[in-house]
């Protein structure tokens, strides 16, 4: 049968055929093009952090590390007024895979007590420009390399340079050229049997407890009755641990391992005591795992402080670049970011401590009390519309308002305080809707019911709404954290420093002490402006370590909520 | 019966403190935005007085030959368009004199005029000529739309804010085709295109005659940066978008969809760090071949806005695909099982009817994204420079508004002084720039989130 | 034969699948499974030219999914997969390498919910003309008129073909939709409860039409509700758990149906 609509012009299907497939592939070909900015974002930072290259020695294959200067400095002259050596000569050993085959040189140096007389030695195909050099103390001098292969620098005897703060007896460990022995260095050796102990400690329990029987139970009967002597000695253990580890991470991480193994083990202990009391054996095992209070959020916490200790105390991993301060500018490879990091930690909380009462407060009054009226129509467009202002806007806000004086300002000078504040204000609107949306996803039944048993409305806020709102929040503010975490431009606004050489002090507005303090995005922009490429593979360790924090945050998040919302949906 | 328990004594006053107190917690966001706007305005007044002070508030002169240049053609253009647009909404009957051929040409000649549109981008050289003719071309579809619904009666309502809008088009590229030579506060402020904010004074604390402060400079960066990184991020987003709900399995969105979030996650300073190492060199390769075959006029730098264009780019670059995949998502299943139930392809479905369903989703994501483009600061500020010069050639370096302000306030910056206001007189651009991109992406998103 | 499934008796396969004049549609033994949830057992069904075929059937006994198999849109979802053959003519529509955009044309699918696309009504009839054919502005004119004339909305929506589609009522958006499919003269109409969400009266508009279309289509309805059934079909199928429990002429299914199940559901026994 002929249709009349087989009289029109057809459209040609093999055309039809070839869009389709052109089609979806380009579109295929977008989504990968944006999966391979990931992967080059990836590289491109990882490459200068992770260079390969032992004591000295340069990697030839890094690009942004081309051959930089080794600069030197001794800080007593090795020789006495009348030119004889006090102690033994110093002489560096100079190595080098050249084109005409290995090459090895000797530099004798002399340091005179005539401070800022220097020669700067010149490292060529050739060989050197000298073998012997006379500087002045104190003052910086450099050995220049113009070879493109790396050079690797030895001391073969003598007083250590000044610089080397450490007592390390090698120039290696404070070269300018890429030696990432000094960014990640395994295994310092020095064993901490207490710190071991605890962590230990908490993972066996942890095992008990997550995987209860008869036998694994047993050795615990012995405790019954001595809860109080349990609880002293763990806390003095908890307080040895971190004094005698002379207050680092790790001591920290282990005295938090005696405190959770301690409150696990008490718990553990009193869900036992309440079976036997009911007259039930402990081979009921499931029931055990009921009787343990809050078994779930133990066991979450122990899990995740097992992991994060583990790097730090069986593997004992010394990350100087983590641990180390600023030191000087010329010394890139030895700087760290620990002042930054505590800088990072003490405005994150002033800015939560400020913003997540206010925002949820606001969150809540607007869900759950606010009538649509004029004003709460103004005050929710403002809010969605403040998340989209730009950070440096805040900072110029957070700059009057809070660092200068006078005016409306509240003098609070560039300094944590003035820059918690400002990211406190920044992530408020970022809070706000997030608490929104999770008290938005509370069923009205359960309001309702609530009601129905004649709840005023704050009882049923708190009591209902809240807590099964509170995931919902708590993921939605640890990600507002993690997003002004990696903002820098407000504070460059507020006034953060390029360099500090001390830890911070949160409270040095107040207090009237050294104002000066940075964080590590901060860290990393001014690391990036630095023209010396040496700088900028730590401003890309910079970034991997901001990142990584970051994703930890993220799964901190992800993981809470899974918790929660499996404790809320049994 | 007694009841044994005691009631709990009901205190009447904590509902209504607690009430209270939220409701003040809630004001805060007032007193932020008052705060921000306050700051702003109160810091960019005293800018503007005090260069007012000393060199008036606006002057321009007055030259009726400009009428003869390219942006009194673009007046003349909208001057047509207004009229055209008038005639269709207030003198209907005139409308049959149009003869049918002229409203509606055949679909390749439309076709090709759309092409011819795009291409005049980069050719003309006047904006505003450019502005006027889409703006002639957009009236004439909408008179031939009124014409195809005449008398159908459903045209009952005049809508007068394009009206307006072709108004203001109008009066302000008159104005700036017949006059010249702006001078006063606003005048250089918002006419000239040199940014000397520092000068070479003696005294730089206060005004001198070496200072200059036309904000274009710094604005043009801007807006070739924000366009240059949605002309990358628009197409792959979205396209990444589409590739995600329309054909990809859900196994590989599981994947996908929390890589774009962590990529959307990671920091801007670490995008600058990355176009500083990566993304500036290879630019520069280009930007030599460019140069050797004599296209450009200067060798290229490191830092330039392609640079910048590029890596904000890939910043914005989840954020388009995200909001566009979630407005794709929220698109009912049966109009693409119906469009597929007539025998279109997958394609078609998608660019026919999906895209169109989605649109305004899409055009929120992509307003919200330029917003976020404009404001950008730290991946700009060590992409794009430090020169606060406009040249057409990108490959040299400049400087955007939020660079500005974060180099300015980089050195130590006295109090008062007319450095210190020059940043907040630029940051209240920026503010309203962003806010009213802001506003205008929300109320788009709204009005389509209630649509589905 | 039977077996028993769920305390209930459910005969395996219809008897005599006969219709009268021509068979358009032939559904031979299909099995399908949503992943290893079999939803289909067996199913045969033949479909008259030219006439209206109803499917009833409890909510759930497969009557919406069969009707999806014949042009294939289960195709869309990833965990659905079926054994069987669908034959139309010499075309086998469940061939692997069949050509779904041509079989998609000849079988066009009215949808449970009216979706016209957010287009003009113009548009929205003349979208699946312009997908295959290259129209003139004339032809394509005499087209969407002519359809929406046949869909019985030209009335209503001839003064306002440039509104959009989905600003018109539920009943007028649902008759707007099966204009849109008759567009490009399908052979078969597939219908999956066309009326379920719309009001009596716009229910009645579209029985009417049905009568109307059986003239020039094939037409395959999906209904819960069994006086729709009656009112509109000329065979009618009763499905049950997956399986064809009867298949006949619709006067005799509903005044002599053969199986026990089949008098007790249209009796409303249950169901």
């Amino acid at each position: 049968m002929k249709k009349d609509i087989d009289t029109l012009k057809k459209r040609s299907r093999r055309r039809r055929d070839v869009v389709e497939q052109a089609g979806s592939a380009s579109l295929a070909l977008s989504g990968l093009v944006g999966m391979f900015f990931l992967v080059v974002l990836v590289w491109q930072i990882a490459i200068p952090t992770f260079i390969d290259g032992e004591n000295g020695e340069i990697s030839a294959a890094s690009e942004f590390i081309p051959i930089s200067d080794y600069v030197l400095e001794w800080d007593h002259p090795n020789v006495n007024e009348q030119g004889d050596l006090k102690t033994e000569p110093i002489v560096l050993t100079i190595k080098w895979e050249g084109q005409i085959g290995a090459q090895t040189h000797d530099l004798e140096i002399v340091v005179t007590a005539n401070r800022g007389e220097k020669e700067d030695v010149q490292i060529s195909e050739e060989g050197l420009s000298t073998t012997s050099i006379e500087v002045g103390k104190k003052t910086k001098f450099y050995l220049k390399s113009v070879l493109d292969v790396p050079v690797s620098v030895e001391q073969r005897s003598g007083p250590v340079p000044a610089a080397d703060a450490s007592g390390n007896p090698h120039v290696s460990s404070f070269v300018v050229s890429g030696d990432v022995a000094v960014l990640i260095s395994n295994g310092s050796a020095v064993f901490e049997p207490l710190e071991m102990a605890g962590w230990t400690s908490l993972l066996v329990l942890t095992f008990i407890v997550s995987r209860p029987t008869e036998r694994r139970l047993a050795p615990l009967v012995h405790c019954y009755g001595r809860e109080r002597q349990i609880r002293g000695i763990i806390l003095l253990l908890a307080i040895f641990t971190i004094v005698i580890g002379q207050t680092t991470l790790s001591a920290f991480l282990g005295g938090l391992c005696w405190l959770l193994f301690g409150v696990a083990l008490l718990r553990t202990i009193e869900g036992m005591e309440r079976l036997q009391n009911q007259g039930r054996s402990l081979t009921e095992v499931k029931r055990l795992k009921h009787s343990i209070s809050d078994r779930e959020g133990l066991l979450l916490w122990s899990r995740m402080l097992l992991v994060s200790a583990c790097f730090f105390i069986p593997l004992d991993i010394d990350i100087p670049f983590l641990t180390e301060r600023y030191q000087d500018i010329f010394q890139p490879y030895a700087s760290g970011i620990r002042s930054a990091f505590f800088g990072t930690v003490w405005v994150m909380s002033i800015a939560m401590l400020v913003s997540m009462p206010i925002s949820i407060g606001a969150a809540i009054y607007l869900e759950e009390y606010a009538a649509p009226t004029r004003t709460t129509k103004l005050i929710q467009a403002l809010v969605t519309n403040l998340a989209g202002v730009p950070s440096i806007v805040f900072g110029m806000f957070g700059l009057a308002i809070f660092v200068k004086q006078g005016g409306i300002g509240l003098g609070l000078g560039p300094s944590i305080l003035a820059a918690g504040l400002t990211m406190g204000v920044m992530a408020m609107p970022i809070i706000v809707l997030a608490s929104q949306e999770a008290l938005r996803s509370v069923p009205r039944s359960l309001r309702e019911s609530a009601y129905g048993v004649g709840c005023t409305q704050w009882q049923v806020v708190k009591d209902h709404v809240l807590p099964s709102a509170m995931p919902g929040i708590m993921t939605g503010s640890i990600l507002a954290m993690s997003r002004i975490m990696g903002e820098a431009a407000p504070l460059v606004v507020v006034g953060a420093a390029a360099l500090v050489l001390f830890d911070p002090e949160p409270l040095a507005a107040l207090t009237g002490g050294n104002l000066n303090f940075t964080v590590i995005p901060i860290q990393i922009y001014f690391w990036t402006s630095e023209p010396e490429h040496a700088w900028h593979s730590m401003a890309a360790a910079a970034s991997i370590a901001l990142i990584l924090l970051l994703i930890a945050m993220n799964s901190i998040a992800i993981v809470l909520r899974q918790h929660f919302r499996k404790r809320l949906n049994s | 019966m007694k009841k044994s328990l005691k009631p709990v004594a009901q205190k009447r006053a904590p509902a209504d403190r607690v009430r209270l107190l939220l409701f003040i917690t809630s004001l805060s966001v007032i007193f932020i935005t008052l705060g921000i706007i306050q700051t702003l305005l109160f810091e960019a007044i005293t800018f503007f007085r005090e260069i007012a002070g000393v060199r008036g508030w606006f002057s321009f002169e007055f030259d009726p030959k400009g009428v003869m240049s390219q942006t009194g053609l673009g007046a003349f253009l909208f001057m047509l368009a207004l009229m055209m647009e008038w005639i269709s909404e207030h003198r209907r009957h005139y409308l049959a004199i149009i003869s049918e051929q002229i409203l509606f040409p055949p679909s390749w000649a439309l076709r090709s005029i759309y092409a011819l549109l795009i291409i005049a981008v980069v050719v003309v050289n006047s904006m505003l000529l450019w502005a006027s003719t889409v703006a002639l071309v957009a009236v004439w579809r909408r008179v031939a739309k009124k014409h195809m619904l005449r008398g159908t009666g459903n045209i009952d309502q005049t809508d007068r804010s394009v009206t307006i809008a072709l108004g203001c088009c109008l009066f302000f590229s008159l104005f700036i085709a017949t006059t010249e030579h702006y001078g006063g506060a606003f005048g250089e402020f918002f006419f000239q295109n040199q940014w000397t904010p520092a000068g070479a004074c003696a005294d730089r604390r206060s005004l001198c005659e070496n200072m200059n402060f036309g904000v274009n400079s710094l604005l043009l960066t801007t807006l070739q940066v924000a366009f240059g990184a949605l002309f990358f991020a628009v197409p792959l987003g979205v396209g990444c978008a589409i590739y995600l709900s329309e054909y990809a399995s859900p196994r590989l969105v599981s994947v996908v969809k929390p890589t774009l979030e962590l990529l959307a996650g990671i920091p801007s300073v670490v995008y600058g760090f990355f176009a500083f190492i990566y993304i500036g060199p290879l630019v520069v390769e280009l930007g030599e071949v460019a140069y050797t075959n004599g296209w450009i006029d200067q060798p290229p730098n490191i830092l330039n806005p392609i640079n910048g264009a590029i890596v904000v780019g890939v910043m914005i670059l989840p954020l388009v695909a995200s909001m566009s995949e979630d407005a794709l998502r929220a698109v009912p299943n049966e109009l693409r099982e119906g469009s597929l139930a007539l025998g279109a392809t997958r394609i078609e479905t998608t660019l026919r009817v999906m895209l169109q369903a989605a649109l305004s989703g899409i055009l929120a994501s992509i307003i919200l994204a330029l917003s976020r483009a404009v404001g950008e600061t730290m991946a700009v500020t060590l992409a794009v420079g430090t020169v606060a010069v406009y040249t057409s050639n990108m490959f040299l370096p400049a400087q955007t508004m939020t660079a500005y302000i974060a180099q300015r306030v980089g050195g130590d910056l006295p109090f008062g002084e007319i450095g210190y206001l020059t940043i907040f007189a630029v940051g209240l651009y920026l503010f309203i720039i962003t806010l009213s991109l802001n506003l205008l992406g929300n109320k788009v998103l709204s009005a389509y989130r209630e649509a589905y | 034969m039977s077996e028993k499934i769920g305390g209930e008796h459910v005969p395996d396969s219809t008897r005599a699948l006969d219709v009268d004049g021509d068979i358009d549609l032939m559904v031979d033994d299909l099995d399908l499974w949503y992943a290893d949830k079999q939803a289909l057992f067996g199913v045969s069904l033949p479909i008259a030219k030219n006439a209206v075929t109803a499917l009833i059937g409890p909510s759930g006994c497969g009557k919406s999914t069969l009707l999806r198999t014949i042009n294939r849109m289960n195709d869309l979802i990833p965990i659905c997969r079926y054994e069987g053959t669908i034959t139309k003519g010499d075309v086998e529509i469940t061939a692997k390498d069949a050509d779904l955009v041509e079989i998609r044309k000849n079988i066009g699918m009215v949808f449970q919910r009216p979706n016209p696309f957010p287009k003009s009504i113009y548009e929205n009839v003349g979208y699946g003309v312009r997908l295959h054919y290259q129209p003139s502005r004339e032809e394509l004119d005499e087209i969407i008129e002519k359809s929406l004339k046949r869909a019985a909305i030209w009335s209503e929506v001839a003064d306002r073909l440039h509104d959009l589609g989905t600003s018109l009522s539920g009943g007028q958006q649902q008759r707007l939709c099966i204009a849109r499919t008759i567009a490009i003269e399908p052979d078969i109409i597939l219908m999956d409860e066309p009326c379920s969400a719309l009001d009596p009266i716009a229910t009645a508009a579209i029985e009417e039409l049905i009568l109307e279309l059986k003239k020039d289509f094939t037409v395959v309805i999906v209904t819960h509700s069994m006086s729709q059934a009656a009112r509109v079909s000329d065979y009618t199928g009763f499905m049950y758990l997956g399986r064809m429990v009867e298949f006949s002429k619709t006067d005799k299914i509903f005044s002599d149906p053969a199986e026990e199940l089949t008098k007790r559901y249209i009796t409303g026994r249950f169901g």
